[in-house]
């Protein structure tokens, strides 16, 4: 967390009390080098002089658009790119996803919401993610490292495509995750054709996590949908 | 159209051909009534002067008289030659008119002229009357024909009439193609104008005055569009423009109302407050994103991106999302998915939004719960999507006016979603029928 909170993130928006706030809030996060600008000329000397990490834009700027302060940034940086607007037309959303910006947040935004996708930005880009070691369900223990599914004295190893499906399972847990979602995971783009496929590999990964795979209590059917993996916290 | 058109050529030929063929035939009559005209130089025609002069002439002693002078008109003349060819009589005798003739002489003026005085004649007893009419009064000229012209006259006029009539028909058809031709131009002008594409069409020939009222036409639909486009951009513009004011000042708003609910050591009730203020400041985010949306929607009529996706992963993704989102217990899906390969062309985005806000509909009206049924089929090429609940309906004004965008944002869900419908040029029903149903239909994406 440390290290994370020692990133350098650049904060660019010419409404001065926005500005403000949205230092205090990232320093309230436990951020604390925040460079904030109130232009373009401005962000282009911080990020002259600093190594910045994070860039949080704001697309309307007195001496030229977000945009193309963006693509004089990535000349000098690689940092990640939160972009903030007003505009909140999905025409800037497009065009600022597909410039290479990792994020959009039109206003007003939630202070929290902002921490969070920073925080997640950062972890991702520079691999601060903490290491998920594996998940408990039930008697069974996955390893997300080996892929092996320990119960008691028992290993089984995971397919590579079962790996795949409870990984993406574990990333949503809790939540339904559609079919089509897990077949696009384990088979790309051109998925068409493997449900039945899907529910085949469904049937053999419950029987490696399920005490009763016939009645699966962590990997549940989503009639018509998808499936579920329910994790309780306390596991 | 077409049709149209040759219907009108068709008519028109056949009107201009028998327009010909009755002045030909009226012609054909009144010529064969034709009769001369020379009883027109004076009241009488010549063979009654004659007839009057004859009666009027009586022999008295020696030499001839007439007993009534007008019997001979003023200017003409007229005498009488006895059996020797000597004038015995005269009246109004011009002087170059001989007194004497032979029979050649008389031979050669009967029918025609003496010393150029158009004549006439009647054989008497006593002598030959001559009438003269004034120089250049009567052009005279022979009109001879055989017995046979006249035995096969009936056919020749039959001939003649059939030549003409073909003759007719034939000028009509090529008069007719050059207007047939003009008319399609104009018809199709008129299909532009009803498409309202603009129409320059060239100003000549009959139908001169057509096309200029059709060009003109255009021209007043282009003015008026053009001044309705600039109107509606400008309008969609400024709530654009109103949007992004009213959103930097709404986060600063926000951002601080967060600040004092997380700021420690305050009352609760401040926290409260300041909580109440960024969750309407986030309701404010959400009509003002609704409000783009449906001035973008009413003013382009055309979504944006428009990719072609496959109906059913789209639905699961929505609905899954939805579940993922916090579903009441007391409110049940039921998903029937049909037909994995049918896909449909629209904007992902809106039509997600579309779709949300008719599930969302029927969750918000009916607090207590309910089973919302989602269905989706193909058939004739349209991919139908159903989405019911089996709760207590929505009222009549509702289904009513759900094509109308209501004066308040409250309400906006099923209107928002018929105008996006509608924007994929698809069609989207709803009644009540044991609870709310919405049926959506979108063209089928081959």
């Amino acid at each position: 967390m440390k290290e994370l909170n020692n990133k350098k993130i650049l904060l660019v928006d010419d409404e001065k009390d926005l500005l403000s706030m949205t230092e205090a809030a990232l320093q309230a996060a436990g951020f604390f080098h925040i460079f904030t600008a109130k232009n373009c000329e401005e962000a282009m000397a911080i990020t002259r002089t600093h190594t910045i990490a994070l860039c949080i834009l704001d697309v309307m700027l007195p001496d030229g658009d977000g945009f193309t302060l963006f693509r004089k940034i990535r000349t000098i940086s690689e940092a990640p790119v939160i972009f903030l607007t007003a505009k909140g037309e999905a025409e800037d959303k497009i065009r600022g996803l597909e410039l290479g910006a990792d994020d959009y947040m039109v206003k007003p935004f939630l202070m929290k919401e902002l921490v969070l996708r920073v925080t997640a930005l950062l972890r991702r880009t520079y691999q601060l993610e903490p290491k998920e070691e594996g998940v408990q369900l039930g008697g069974h223990y996955i390893s997300f490292a080996t892929g092996i599914v320990q119960s008691g004295q028992r290993e089984i190893r995971l397919t590579a495509k079962e790996f795949i499906l409870l990984k993406k399972l574990y990333e949503n847990k809790n939540r339904i995750v559609t079919s089509d979602a897990l077949c696009m995971a384990a088979w790309g783009d051109g998925y068409y054709g493997y449900e039945n496929t899907l529910m085949v590999h469904i049937r053999r990964l419950r029987e490696k996590i399920e005490e009763i795979p016939s009645a699966p209590q962590h990997l549940l059917t989503v009639k018509g949908l998808g499936y579920k993996l329910v994790v309780t916290e306390h596991e | 159209m077409n049709k149209t058109v040759l219907k009108i050529f068709v008519s028109f030929s056949v009107m201009a051909a028998l327009i010909s063929v009755v002045l030909l035939g009226i012609n054909f009559i009144s010529f064969a009534c034709l009769q001369s005209d020379t009883f027109d130089v004076y009241d009488r025609s010549a063979k009654t002067i004659l007839s009057d002069v004859s009666s009027s002439l009586y022999y008295e002693g020696d030499r001839y008289l007439l007993q009534d002078e007008t019997a001979v008109p003023q200017d003409s003349w007229c005498i009488l030659i006895d059996q020797a060819g000597a004038v015995i009589w005269s009246m109004n005798k011009p002087e170059e008119i001989p007194t004497r003739y032979s029979i050649n002489d008389i031979a050669r003026m009967t029918r025609w002229y003496l010393e150029d005085y158009p004549v006439y004649v009647r054989t008497e007893e006593y002598g030959l009357l001559v009438l003269g009419f004034p120089k250049d009064a009567v052009g005279k000229y022979d009109l001879e024909f055989t017995a046979q012209w006249f035995d096969t006259l009936p056919q020749r006029i039959a001939k003649i009439f059939a030549g003409n009539l073909l003759l007719a028909v034939l000028l009509a058809i090529l008069f007719g193609v050059k207007v047939y031709k003009r008319l399609k131009e104009l018809t199709s002008g008129m299909r532009d104008l009803r498409n309202e594409t603009p129409v320059v069409l060239e100003e000549k020939g009959i139908l001169k005055e057509l096309a200029r009222t059709i060009n003109d036409t255009s021209a007043a639909i282009s003015r008026k569009n053009a001044i309705l486009a600039e109107r509606d951009s400008a309008r969609q513009n400024w709530v654009a423009g109103i949007s992004h004011d009213i959103r930097t000042p709404l986060a600063i708003v926000t951002g601080n109302a967060e600040a004092i609910e997380q700021t420690e050591n305050i009352p609760e009730q401040v926290k409260q407050r300041a909580g109440a203020i960024v969750a309407q400041s986030m309701r404010i985010k959400n009509l003002i994103a609704d409000l783009n949306l449906m001035s973008a929607i009413e003013y382009d009529m055309q979504p944006g991106t428009k990719q072609r996706v496959p109906v059913c992963p789209f639905m699961r993704n929505i609905l899954s999302n939805i579940i993922n989102g916090g579903l009441a217990d007391s409110v049940e899906l039921i998903i029937d998915l049909t037909d994995e390969k049918a896909c449909v062309e629209i904007d992902v985005s809106l039509m997600e939004r579309a779709i949300m806000n008719l599930v969302h509909n029927c969750i918000t009206h009916n607090p207590e719960g309910c089973r919302i049924s989602v269905n989706t089929y193909r058939r004739n090429g349209c991919v139908y999507i159903v989405i019911a609940d089996d709760g207590k309906g929505v009222p009549a004004e509702v289904l009513e006016t759900i094509s109308d965008i209501p004066k308040a944002a409250h309400g906006l869900g099923l209107p928002m979603a018929y105008k996006i419908v509608a924007a994929h040029g698809g069609t989207m029903t709803a009644k009540n029928e044991n609870g709310f149903m919405v049926t959506i239909s979108l063209p089928a994406a081959f």
